[in-house]
C-alpha cells in the first residue's frame, strides 16, 4: 500500500470499525510508514484523554447509533468542507465516535500505538492557513447544552488541544433538525471538548485604535461578528507573536445584550498566549461582538514643518503626525484615534503582555489567580472575573465621527477622519493640521548663564484664536522652521527644535537655535566700590560695588530684530541706572534684569547702564533705594 | 539612468494595490529630476529641492519615493504641487518596514502630468570657504580671493544643480558622490590691509632679558574690514582657512602664514594672524609698586589700602619701516591713571590699549618709543 491511510481509515483502525483484512492492510502500512504513525498517535492522544471519562459516561443507545451514524458520514461532511478544513470534519466526526464509543465498556478500549512520544506535529487543522493572522478568533459550538439526553453535556472534560497555534473551540450543540430548543444547561462547561472543530472563524468588523504618546499603550477596539450556537460556546483568542496584554481583554456582545452572555474568560494550563470565552447564548445565529484590549507597540508622535514667510512676520504651521506600528499585528481601515497625555499605568503593557500567565505565576500570588483556581469546576462566580468586570465600564467613548478634536478628562483625543490601515512595521505620516498666517514674534535672546555667548533666536505665537491656532493643544515634538527664500516657494531651513506640549492659550516659544548674524557684546567698561562700612573692631562690614556694563547688539541680518537681554548680577541687592541707548528694562527676578530693544537691519546699537551692587551691611542701603527708585 | 543614482521616485498607477500596500509595486516610470538646488545657507543642514514630473491619474495615485546610500531626515521630507496646487492633493504618507522609503498617496482631480517639487534635508553634504590673500610688497593691499569648496558625500550624484549660499548669485553646478569642487566666487583685488603688531602685556614675556638668549615675537597680524571702503561689504564673510602670501618683488610670492577666519558681519574687521614678528622688541618693567592709604582695624591689621604703581615699556623697531604697535595693558579691579605719557583708550574696566607709532630704524639705532604710567588701584582688601 503506497498511498497514505486516510483519516477515516485512521479512524476506522483505532476504533476498530473495519473489517480484519482492512485492519491488517492498515496495520501493515502503520508499520511502514511514519507519517500515518505520528497522525495516528496524534488521534491517539487527544481520544487518551477522553477515555479518562470513561467510567463518568452514560451514553444512550440512540446517541451511539446516531454518532456512529454521522462518523460514516464524515466522507461527505468533509468535501462539504473542502475548501477551509480539509478534513478537520473528519476528525470531529471521530471526537464524536470516540466518545461514543469510550461510553460503552469493552467496546473501542484500544490503546493507540505509541510510537513516539517526541515532538508533536502541528495539528493538522485549517489553521495553519488562518494562522497567518494572529490574534486570531475562533468559534465553535459547544460541547455542552445540547439536547437534554446528551451525554456529553456532562462529562467533564478535561481535554486540551496541544496546539501551540491555530484552533478554536470545540463543541456540540443542538444536532441540526432539532425543533423547539431546550432550556440550557445551568452548569457550563468546564472546558472545551477539543480544539479540532473550527466551525466559524470571524473577520475583523470594524477597528479602532486609540493610540496614546506618552506610554506604550494603544486600545483596540474590534467589531466581530461571531455565530453562536444556542446553549454554551467557547471562543477562543489567540495573539501569539503580538504585545497584547491578557489581563485587558474584553468581550461584549453588541447586541442580544439579555440574552447573549460571555461568563468566563480561561487562560487554560500549559498554553501560553490563548484565552478561551465562554459564552452563554439563548440565540442561535449571527452576534456581533465587541472585542476590546491593550496592545504595545503601536506609537505616534506629533512634528511640525513651520514656514515662515519672506518678512518673517508670519508662519504657515503644518502639524503631523506619524504613526507605527510595531505590535506584530496589521490594522486595517482602523479608525484611528491618537490621545494626548499622561497615562499613570502600574505596570507597562509591553510587560504584561509577555508575562507567561496572564496575571502572574505561581510564584508570584494573585489573588485573583487563586479565586479563579477556588471557584473552578462551578460556579458563575467565575464569570465575574471575566473582563469586563475586571475591568470596569470601558473608559472611553466611541466618539461621534464627525468629531474631530475633542478634550476629555486630562486628555486630548484627535480622531483621523476615516480609517486608515497601518501593516505591521509601517509608518504613516498624516496631517493634524495646517494653519497659515500665524503671526509670530522673533526675538533674539542674550542671557550668559544659559546659552553662554551666543545669541539665541526664538520665534514665539501664542496656542489661540488670535493666532489662527487655539482649538487644540500642540502634543510635543520637533519644529522644523524654513524661510521662505524667493517669490518662487523655494525654500531654506532654518533650523529645528523640540517644544513641549503647548495647551490651548499657551505661549509657544520655538528655539531657533544660535541666531548667527545677531551679536551681542556686553563689555564691562567700569568697575568702583564705595561707601565702605566698618564695624566697632575696624574690620570691614560692608561696601558697595558700581560697575557700568557697555551693551554692544550687532545686527548683521536685513530685517530688523528685537533682543532681549538677561542680565545677572548675583545678588538680590542692586539697583541699576540705564545711562544711554534705547533700551527699556525690567526686573526680571530678585537678581536679574531684562532690557529690550530694537536693532534695525544692518546697524550696530549700545546702550550703557550702572548696576550698584551692595554687599554686607550696605545690603540695608539697597533696600532703601529699591524703595526710592520703584526698583 | 544613472547607475549610481540612489534616490529614486517612481509612479504607482493605483491599479490593483493589495490592502495593506504591502505587494507595492516598484515603480513604472522614472521621472528625471529636474530643477534641483542645493542650498547651503545653514551651517547644520542642507536643503534639497528637485523637481520631478509625476504622471497622475484622475484619482487616487500611490508614488514610491525611495532611496538608498543616503541619508535624508525622512520627517523633513515635503512635496509641494505646482501645476495644479488645488487638483492635486496629498493625502498621506507611509513608511515601508525596513526600507528607506515613503509612499505618497495623491489624490488628483484629473490626468496630470504634474511638476512637484520634493524637498528634504540630505546629510553629509556642505561647503567649505577658503580664502587666499597675496599682499602687495608693502603689505598695504591685498587681492582677497575666495573659494567655496563643495564637497558631497552623501551618496547622491547631482548631475546639475542650482547652488546657493546664503549670499551672492546662485550658480550651476553638478556634483557626484565623493566629489569635492573647489569654486572661485570672491575675486576683489586691492583690498586696503592693515598690518598689526600686537603687544599683550597679559599674554607675553615682560623682559627678555630674563628669557636667556631668546626672542619674543610679537604676533602679527592683517586686518581686513568687511565694507564698501574695502572693496567688501556685501555679505557677510563666512569663517574659514585663509593663506596669506606676499609679492617679493621678483615677480614671486612668498607664504606667509595661515590662519582660521571667524564669521565677519558686514563692518566688521576681519584680523588673521600670520606669524611673530621678530623685529619688534617690548621691555616692560614694573618701576613701583607702593601700598598706601592704609586702613587698619583695631588689631592694626590692614583691611583697605590703595597702591601706587608705576609700569615702564620700552619698544624698540629694528626694522626699516615705520610700525605702529598695538600694546594692551592690564589693570584689575577699581584703578584711576595717575599720569600716562601716551593715548589709550579703555576698551573695558580693565583693558587699556594703546596704538604706538613707531619709527623706522636708523643708522643710529632702532626706533623707539617709551611708556610710562603711574595708576592707582583703589580699595584693595588684603587677602580677597
Amino acid at each position: 500500500m503506497n498511498t497514505h491511510l486516510t483519516d477515516q481509515q485512521l479512524i476506522d483502525y483505532q476504533f476498530d470499525l473495519t473489517s480484519e483484512a482492512d485492519a491488517g492492510e492498515a496495520r501493515t502500512h502503520l508499520e511502514k510508514c511514519e507519517a500515518c504513525r505520528r497522525r495516528l498517535h496524534t488521534l491517539g492522544r487527544k481520544f487518551n484523554a477522553l477515555e479518562l471519562l470513561r467510567d463518568d459516561v452514560k451514553a444512550s443507545r440512540t446517541l451511539l447509533s446516531e454518532t456512529i451514524h454521522n462518523a460514516q458520514q464524515a466522507g461527505r461532511w468533509r468535501r462539504l468542507l473542502l475548501h477551509r478544513l480539509p478534513w478537520a470534519g473528519a476528525v470531529a466526526a471521530a471526537v464524536i465516535v470516540g466518545i461514543a464509543l469510550l461510553a460503552v465498556p469493552d467496546r473501542g478500549r484500544k490503546d493507540a500505538p505509541t510510537f513516539s512520544t517526541a515532538s508533536q506535529p502541528a495539528p493538522e487543522t485549517a489553521t495553519t492557513g488562518l494562522a497567518e493572522e494572529v490574534p486570531l478568533l475562533a468559534m465553535a459550538p459547544s460541547p455542552a447544552g445540547g439536547k437534554a439526553e446528551d451525554p456529553v453535556r456532562s462529562v467533564p472534560v478535561r481535554a486540551y488541544p496541544e496546539t501551540p497555534y491555530g484552533v478554536t473551540t470545540s463543541a456540540l450543540a443542538d444536532a441540526p433538525g432539532t425543533g423547539q430548543p431546550d432550556a440550557i444547561d445551568d452548569q457550563p462547561p468546564f472546558a472545551p471538548a477539543s480544539a479540532i472543530e473550527l466551525v466559524v472563524l470571524p473577520r475583523r468588523e470594524d477597528v479602532q485604535l486609540t493610540i496614546y504618546n506618552a506610554a506604550d499603550l494603544t486600545l483596540v477596539r474590534e467589531k466581530r461578528n461571531l455565530t453562536l450556537k444556542r446553549g454554551w460556546n467557547w471562543l477562543q483568542f489567540m495573539w501569539a507573536g503580538t504585545l497584547i496584554d491578557p489581563t485587558s481583554l474584553n468581550l461584549e456582545p453588541l447586541e442580544h445584550k439579555g440574552e447573549v452572555e460571555v461568563q468566563q474568560l480561561v487562560f487554560p494550563p500549559r498554553l501560553r498566549e490563548l484565552g478561551r470565552w465562554l459564552i452563554r447564548s439563548e440565540v442561535a445565529g449571527q452576534v456581533p461582538f465587541e472585542l476590546t484590549y491593550m496592545t504595545s507597540g503601536l506609537a505616534w508622535r506629533a512634528f511640525y514643518m513651520g514656514t515662515l514667510s519672506q518678512d518673517e512676520k508670519t508662519i504657515r504651521l503644518e502639524a503631523y503626525v506619524r504613526v507605527s506600528n510595531n505590535s506584530g499585528e496589521d490594522y486595517e481601515d482602523a479608525e484611528t484615534r491618537l490621545l494626548v497625555g499622561r497615562v499613570h499605568l502600574l505596570e507597562r503593557i509591553r510587560e504584561l503582555a509577555q508575562r507567561p500567565y496572564p496575571y502572574g505565576g505561581h510564584d508570584v500570588p494573585n489573588y485573583l489567580d487563586r479565586l479563579r483556581r477556588l471557584k473552578l469546576p462551578g460556579g458563575r462566580s467565575v464569570a465575574d472575573l471575566s473582563g469586563k468586570d475586571l475591568h470596569g465600564p470601558v473608559a472611553y467613548a466611541m466618539p461621534p465621527k464627525e468629531i474631530q478634536k475633542e478634550g476629555l478628562s486630562e486628555y486630548f483625543l484627535y480622531t483621523i477622519e476615516g480609517t486608515e490601515t497601518i501593516p505591521n512595521e509601517w509608518g504613516k505620516r498624516l496631517m493634524s493640521f495646517d494653519a497659515d498666517d500665524i503671526p509670530v514674534t522673533s526675538l533674539c535672546k542674550y542671557d550668559e548663564e544659559r546659552w553662554g555667548s551666543q545669541t539665541i533666536r526664538f520665534l514665539s505665537f501664542a496656542n489661540d484664536a488670535e493666532h489662527k491656532l487655539g482649538e487644540t493643544p500642540l502634543p510635543d515634538g520637533m519644529v522644523r522652521v524654513y524661510g521662505r527664500a524667493d517669490e518662487q516657494g523655494h525654500l531654506s531651513y532654518v533650523g529645528g527644535m523640540g517644544v513641549k506640549y503647548i495647551p490651548v492659550g499657551e505661549e509657544v516659544e520655538l528655539n531657533l537655535g544660535p541666531a548667527r548674524l545677531v551679536e551681542v557684546k556686553p563689555v564691562l567698561m567700569d568697575y568702583r566700590t564705595a561707601n565702605h562700612t566698618f564695624d566697632t573692631k575696624g574690620e570691614v562690614n560692608g561696601w558697595e560695588e558700581v560697575r557700568t556694563w557697555k551693551i554692544e547688539i550687532a545686527n548683521a541680518s536685513a530685517l530688523p530684530v528685537q533682543v532681549e537681554v538677561t542680565r545677572g548680577f548675583g545678588t538680590p541687592y542692586w539697583t541699576l541706572k540705564l545711562m544711554s541707548g534705547g533700551a527699556t528694562y525690567r526686573k526680571h527676578d530678585a537678581s536679574h534684569a531684562r532690557f529690550e530693544l530694537t536693532v534695525p537691519a544692518r546697524r550696530t546699537q549700545v546702550f550703557e547702564y550702572e548696576v550698584t551692587t551692595y554687599h554686607g551691611v550696605r545690603q540695608e542701603a539697597a533696600s532703601d533705594d529699591n524703595i526710592r527708585t520703584g526698583n | 539612468m544613472n547607475a549610481r543614482r540612489s534616490v529614486v521616485t517612481g509612479v504607482l498607477a493605483l491599479l490593483c494595490l493589495a490592502a495593506g500596500a504591502q505587494a507595492r509595486i516598484k515603480l513604472v516610470a522614472l521621472p528625471e529630476r529636474a530643477a534641483t538646488v542645493i542650498r547651503l545657507d545653514n551651517p547644520n543642514a542642507t536643503l534639497i529641492e528637485e523637481e520631478r514630473v509625476l504622471t497622475l491619474q484622475k484619482g487616487l495615485n500611490k508614488v514610491d519615493f525611495s532611496w538608498k546610500g543616503v541619508q535624508i531626515d525622512e520627517d523633513s521630507i515635503r512635496l509641494v504641487s505646482l501645476d495644479h496646487p488645488g487638483d492635486v492633493t496629498l493625502l498621506s504618507i507611509s513608511y515601508p518596514p525596513g526600507e528607506a522609503a515613503l509612499v505618497w498617496e495623491i489624490s488628483s482631480a484629473g490626468d496630470f502630468a504634474e511638476t512637484v517639487r520634493i524637498s528634504y534635508l540630505l546629510s553629509n553634504i556642505d561647503r567649505l570657504i577658503t580664502y587666499k590673500a597675496v599682499a602687495n610688497k608693502a603689505e598695504t593691499f591685498v587681492d582677497l580671493k575666495s573659494y567655496l569648496v563643495l564637497r558631497n558625500f552623501s551618496g547622491e550624484d547631482f548631475e546639475k544643480a542650482r547652488v546657493l549660499l546664503d549670499y551672492g548669485e546662485a550658480f550651476e553646478q553638478g556634483i557626484d558622490h565623493e566629489e569635492t569642487k573647489q569654486m572661485l566666487f570672491l575675486n576683489e583685488p586691492n583690498v586696503p590691509v592693515r598690518k598689526i603688531w600686537t603687544f599683550d602685556a597679559a599674554k607675553l614675556p615682560w623682559d627678555p632679558e630674563q628669557l636667556n638668549n631668546q626672542n619674543v615675537g610679537i604676533p602679527v597680524s592683517y586686518e581686513v574690514v568687511n565694507s564698501d571702503k574695502s572693496g567688501l561689504g556685501r555679505f557677510a564673510l563666512w569663517g574659514g582657512k585663509a593663506r596669506l602670501f606676499q609679492q617679493d618683488g621678483h615677480g614671486s610670492t612668498i607664504f606667509l602664514g595661515e590662519d582660521n577666519a571667524s564669521l565677519v558681519p558686514v563692518g566688521e574687521k576681519m584680523e588673521l594672524y600670520i606669524g611673530d614678528s621678530r623685529d619688534i622688541v617690548v621691555t616692560q618693567r614694573k618701576m613701583q609698586d607702593a601700598q598706601i592709604n592704609l586702613r587698619k582695624n583695631n588689631d592694626g591689621v590692614v583691611v583697605l589700602l590703595d597702591t601706587d604703581e608705576i609700569i615702564k615699556a620700552k619698544i624698540e623697531n629694528f626694522k626699516d619701516s615705520p610700525a605702529v604697535l598695538t600694546m594692551v595693558q592690564h589693570i584689575p579691579g577699581q584703578w584711576d591713571m595717575a599720569e600716562c605719557n601716551l593715548k589709550y583708550v579703555k576698551k573695558d574696566a580693565s583693558t587699556l590699549k594703546f596704538e604706538i607709532e613707531l619709527p623706522a630704524r636708523t643708522e643710529k639705532g632702532p626706533g623707539v618709543k617709551e611708556l610710562t604710567m603711574r595708576y592707582h588701584r583703589r580699595n584693595v582688601r588684603p587677602g580677597q
